[in-house]
């Protein structure tokens, strides 16, 4: 579970304060796949770094499982809960070999090589890139590579995955690849997972979205109650999913259609009888 | 000034183990005046191909011809003057800012081509004011201070400001956000109504479908196909069978086909999918109405 009370984060350049978290509270619990969605600049980022103690909040409370993120006795038993994937694939590989790279973590906790050897090997079927553990990193795709990113943190054994964009760099076969990844280590294993998106189809998969607006968290709900405002999304600088909006212009021509339709697979199944 | 690309190969690191061919005998024209998206996988040779197009690259064989002149053969004025000519915004372009003033940064390129200060300060606010930042506001700026969408808008001015006749812009959208991407391709669509060559690499089909009149697929250095966006969308599953996706409302037209519904799969953009299953409900409710009367009469 992860408590944020009150959190505000400022840093300073020059003379000029920038708040860029404003009193933000919400609590996560086990287990639950959140979308965290907003423009450029509105504190997404921030945010996710305040759940592992990247950054430290500057008023309120970060506790992960109980664990406040302020006490430097918490910083390794936090990292370790906590697991960050980011944008780009390649500053996140450090070795030449996939496999070491997966490594990489579990060998920094002093783990017995049995040890590493069973989680390596888990962490890659986990991704699917089992058959490729001997490949260097630059022959991979963009999708494989941040497979890989995600190899490495799951070998470490978090129960929270925080993914900040990690499909924004990636052609569309790597964002299914990632995305695919993701929903599967939620169902398989459990884990509670944080994920930052401009995407909304991406976001729409999610148990809840989080929608942040310079610093503050101004919307927080199931995806069919929030992807299905047109108003506040174009409020705050997001897109309406494109099956959203068709709902929206059918219904303008007298369909009888839900207007809280997010994906394609829902609207066949709602046109299918109309037609 | 029209492109003229023949049998365009290229290779990375000859002679090497780590040899790669990533454009395999390419040919296409381009004329003036076209809005042009190329799409392919990472790694299929988009953004090789776009950087022939200013000679930062030249062929390993065959010839890219851009107005008349032979990109392997130009060097020094010719080249200086093609680049100029050619305007090429990379992924990722803030990276590349690198002046102490937005003002400084977007003069770089027309200083370099020797233009009187006079003219260049004329250029640069008209290059800013047509990305739609206030040059009042921005040109004192450090590029640094600003927002990654500002940014990425005076790295676009720098190109602008060289008033190229070809604009290419490698996935210019990548990392902004929903409203920053619609302004930037608001500004990508003014500048193509103004008469110049748009070529637009992108991952994004939606926006492929509402802006381009052609679509270029490249696969493994091939290409794969070359088509209006209607045409080449129509290649669903060739399409995804390499990576590539179609525009959600093309997929939704396919899926209730697959249904055996009677729409039309030609469909790329929100306002057509609209009227096609308009019209369609509106038959079918029609002949449900034509058949209730026969059975009533009957």
């Amino acid at each position: 579970m992860i408590r944020l009370e009150g959190v505000s984060f400022s840093y300073r350049s020059g003379s000029k304060e920038t708040k860029a978290l404003n009193e933000v509270s919400l609590e996560i619990p086990r287990g639950e796949f959140v979308a965290v969605v907003g423009g450029n600049g509105s504190g997404k980022s921030t945010l996710a770094k305040h759940l592992n103690a990247l950054l430290l909040p500057s008023e309120g409370v970060v506790t992960v499982d109980g664990n406040d993120t302020r006490e430097p006795d918490n910083l390794w038993r936090i990292r370790q809960l906590v697991g960050m994937v980011f944008q780009n694939p390649d500053n996140q590989i450090v070795a030449s070999v996939i496999e070491e790279d997966v490594a990489f973590g579990p060998e920094n906790l002093g783990l017995p090589p049995a040890e590493i050897r069973a989680r390596v090997d888990a962490a890659l079927r986990a991704v699917g890139l089992s058959e490729l553990n001997l490949r260097p990193p630059h022959l991979l795709s963009g999708g494989q590579k941040q497979r890989v990113a995600i190899a490495g943190i799951l070998a470490m054994q978090p129960e929270i995955l925080v993914l900040d964009e990690p499909t924004t760099m990636l052609d569309p076969r790597g964002r299914d690849e990632v995305v695919k990844t993701v929903l599967e280590l939620r169902s398989n294993l459990g884990l509670t997972v944080i994920y930052i998106t401009h995407l909304m189809e991406e976001a729409a998969l999610a148990d809840r979205i989080l929608i942040m607006d310079a610093g503050r968290l101004v919307a927080d709900g199931p995806p069919r109650a929030i992807l299905t405002k047109p108003d506040l999304l174009r409020q705050m600088g997001l897109d309406v999913s494109e099956m959203t909006r068709l709902a929206g212009m059918l219904r303008q021509r007298g369909l009888p259609v839900p207007a809280d339709i997010i994906s394609v697979p829902e609207m066949v199944d709602c046109l299918c009888p109309l037609l | 000034m029209p492109i003229v690309i023949t049998n365009l190969s290229h290779v990375y690191m000859p002679g090497t183990p780590l040899v790669t061919a990533a454009l395999k005998n390419v040919s296409l024209e381009i004329e003036d005046g076209e809005f042009v998206a190329i799409i392919g996988a990472t790694g299929s040779g988009k953004s090789t191909l776009v950087q022939h197009l200013n000679g930062l690259l030249k062929p390993s064989s065959g010839s890219v011809v851009v107005n008349g002149m032979r990109i392997e053969e130009a060097k020094g004025a010719a080249l200086k003057k093609l680049r100029q000519r050619v305007g090429l915004l990379f992924q990722y372009p803030e990276h590349q800012l690198f002046e102490e003033t937005v003002f400084d940064d977007v003069a770089f390129g027309p200083r370099n081509m020797e233009i009187p200060e006079a003219n260049i300060e004329r250029r640069v606010t008209a290059a800013l004011e047509q990305v739609g930042l206030s040059p009042g506001d921005v040109r004192d700026r450090s590029p640094f201070a600003l927002s990654g969408g500002q940014m990425r808008r005076v790295a676009l001015a720098g190109i602008m400001a060289m008033d190229p006749t070809v604009l290419i812009l490698d996935e210019p959208t990548a990392g902004l956000d929903p409203r920053g991407r619609q302004e930037i391709l608001e500004l990508v669509r003014s500048v193509w109504e103004k008469g110049k060559t748009v070529l637009l690499v992108s991952h994004q089909m939606e926006d492929v479908a509402r802006l381009a009149a052609r679509v270029i697929v490249l696969h493994q250095g091939e290409l794969l196909m070359d088509g209006p966006p209607r045409k080449v969308f129509q290649e669903f599953g060739k399409l995804q069978s390499i990576g590539l996706g179609v525009p959600q409302v093309t997929s939704l037209m396919h899926g209730l086909r697959s249904v055996n519904r009677p729409v039309r799969t030609d469909i790329i953009t929100l306002e057509e999918a609209r009227d096609e299953i308009t019209g369609v409900y509106g038959r079918k409710a029609h002949a449900g109405s034509d058949n209730h009367r026969a059975v009533s009469t009957g």
